[in-house]
């Protein structure tokens, strides 16, 4: 082997082991920065996890974010970004320091960093829009050191701009918000190093933010669930628990709230000693605002309607105090009958309701009766007018149903109504039975319809007949509805 | 409960007025929406409104009484509202709540212009 064969091996060798001592300082060096990420990272999780479990408020985990990240990247000022999902702007929701407004130039900037701050936390950002719209549009982030040149970055002379780094605060390449730090403490630019901090961080970030925002929205859905169970408690409170019992007259009511609308109401009044009033309403409101006008409702009808024997005067009356007392947004839809069990007639007015139906005894003879009529709280006097009484005479045994429509517009899986049809053809098939097992028959085939379907609108029906001719003695009617009846069992109207 | 959407999208605009077409469902769930972009609208400074029925599969007290407000508030500012072609089932609940005798209802385009005479 030749002398210079040798040289040129020991250089190359010499070479080699240069080049990998470089390498190795170069891992070593690496592993060093990722373990301070990682360590970063380790600490921003222990730190929010500490707010967490004290309470988990948006705003408070947004300001405890910002300010890790710009104390851990050694910013001068910093300040995130969400993006609200509604109209798709980016807004400021926490600012640190004397953040510079990145995307507008002011004529008039207000040094004072109170004012400035306000002014940034005001301003709408639209994706695209300067450095921050442009890494909300892109979801990649940017170093930038030579901020002065950058078109994307607006500078005024007022808050100087060394360099910034922006981060997308992003979830499966969703960008929910934007992480900016401008300037390094240290008059230094910030670097590579800084900025991969930076995205590992806003990594985390955005991973919290998710959760959080998750949070508060089941946590304002849960408070939504709360009050519902309060009115449908409350609204229950205000239903009679049983028919009255009347010589000479048979009923039976059945009355389920579903578990998210409520708004059905009925009730039974002796109007005086021989008329017995029957009312059946929906109230379009729920939760609470609709148990307590529902709560309305039936004191206006119990002081109205004792010996008043016309029930569109009494709606008429009720449609005032409802109009001047409730947002014009909430109605009721309702059907006031009023019956004499000695004459065998009904009387009754109909405001915006479902109809009445009548089935004849014997042959089944089906009537529908929709009479004009506007729903309670809507018009004035002179349009409600048109709310006239109608009356029928009732033959014994002639079944009459009032119903709300919840019945007829329940759901099955197929997304089918129950329809009004539907109801007809049970009550035909079973109108000679008893009120109460007519009832049952109708909610036995919604059942059967709906099957393991939840039901998403309250249901009401009330079935009564004329039995017989008794009474006629002018016995006065036992009046068992209405205070008495729900003093009595208050406690079990609640679940 | 399924949950069924609703979708609100402004169809045309002249200078007489606005048509706004509902498609889907207009109940409790997606009242808010209903509200809210007929909010921007007004907000836009229109007052006269033709609310475009055809796509709207169904319809609750709770939307029928947004349609009430919205009403009542246009016809404050001196503006109106025209619901068009509701289908079958949807001019029914109108019709039986007496809706129909308090809105104007059209059946056609043509219609339309019976009740927003350029003034």
């Amino acid at each position: 082997m030749s002398k210079h064969a040798l040289i040129i091996i020991v250089l190359v060798l010499l070479v080699y082991v240069l080049f990998l001592r470089k390498r190795i300082r170069f891992f070593k060096h690496y592993s060093e920065v990722r373990t301070k990420e990682r360590e970063a990272v380790i600490s921003f999780l222990h730190k929010i996890g500490e707010r967490v479990t004290q309470t988990i408020d948006l705003q408070g985990s947004l300001e405890i974010i910002t300010n890790f990240i710009v104390e851990y990247t050694h910013a001068e000022s910093g300040a995130i970004f969400l993006l609200n999902e509604e109209d798709n702007t980016l807004r400021a929701q926490v600012v640190l320091g004397l953040f510079p407004p990145l995307h507008k130039t002011t004529e008039h900037i207000f040094t004072k960093r109170k004012y400035l701050t306000e002014r940034i936390m005001r301003d709408k950002i639209n994706p695209g829009e300067g450095i921050i719209g442009y890494v909300a549009q892109t979801g990649e982030s940017q170093l930038i050191t030579d901020a002065q040149n950058d078109p994307r970055v607006r500078v005024t002379l007022d808050i100087p701009v060394d360099s910034l780094m922006v981060a997308p605060l992003k979830i499966k390449e969703k960008v929910l918000g934007v992480m900016v730090v401008v300037n390094k403490r240290d008059g230094q630019y910030f670097n590579q190093r800084d900025m991969s901090l930076l995205e590992s961080l806003s990594d985390q970030a955005a991973v919290t933010v998710d959760i959080v925002k998750l949070y508060d929205r089941l946590a304002k859905q849960q408070r939504i669930e709360q009050e519902l169970r309060v009115a449908r408690d409350f609204q229950r409170l205000l239903l009679p628990k049983e028919c009255p019992l009347i010589e000479g007259m048979e009923m039976a009511a059945f009355s389920e709230p579903a578990l998210e609308v409520g708004g059905d109401y009925y009730d039974f009044i002796m109007v005086d000693e021989e008329h017995l009033g029957i009312v059946i309403a929906d109230v379009s409101g729920k939760g609470i605002p609709g148990a307590l006008v529902m709560a309305m409702l039936r004191s206006i009808l119990r002081a109205e309607s004792r010996n008043n024997l016309s029930p569109a005067a009494v709606l008429r009356v009720v449609n005032e105090y409802i109009r001047q007392d409730t947002r014009v947004n909430v109605f009721i839809t309702m059907t006031y009958a009023i019956i004499d069990v000695h004459r065998h007639t009904l009387r009754f007015a109909r405001a915006g309701h479902e109809p009445l139906i009548t089935c004849g005894a014997g042959d089944g003879e089906l009537n529908l009766y929709t009479p004009n009529g506007i729903a309670l709280g809507l018009v004035g006097e002179e349009i409600f007018n048109i709310t006239v009484d109608t009356e029928i005479n009732l033959a014994e045994g002639d079944l009459v149903v009032l119903y709300t429509d919840g019945v007829i517009e329940a759901i099955n899986n197929s997304s089918e109504e129950y329809s009004q049809t539907r109801l007809l053809n049970v009550i035909k098939s079973c109108h000679e039975k008893k009120a109460q097992e007519v009832i049952n028959a109708v909610m036995a085939d919604i059942r059967q319809f709906t099957k393991e379907l939840p039901q998403h609108d309250d249901i009401t029906i009330i079935a009564f007949k004329l039995n017989s001719r008794a009474g006629h003695e002018h016995e006065s009617m036992v009046e068992s509805s209405g205070a008495d009846l729900q003093n009595n069992k208050v406690s079990g109207g609640f679940s | 409960m399924k949950s069924f959407g609703l979708n609100v999208k402004v169809k045309n605009q002249n200078e007489n007025y606005s048509i706004i077409e509902l498609a889907g469902f207009l109940d409790a769930h997606t009242v808010n929406v209903f509200e809210e972009r007929m909010a921007e609208f007004i907000k836009g400074g229109q007052n006269r409104m033709v609310i475009d029925l055809k796509r709207l599969n169904y319809i609750s007290s709770a939307g029928i009484g947004a349609l009430m407000a919205l009403t009542q508030h246009l016809r404050r500012e001196s503006g109106d509202i025209v619901l068009l072609q509701p289908n079958e089932k949807v001019f029914k609940i109108l019709d039986l709540l007496g809706f129909t005798k308090i809105f104007n209802v059209a059946h056609s385009k043509d219609e339309i212009d019976n009740y927003f005479q350029t003034s």
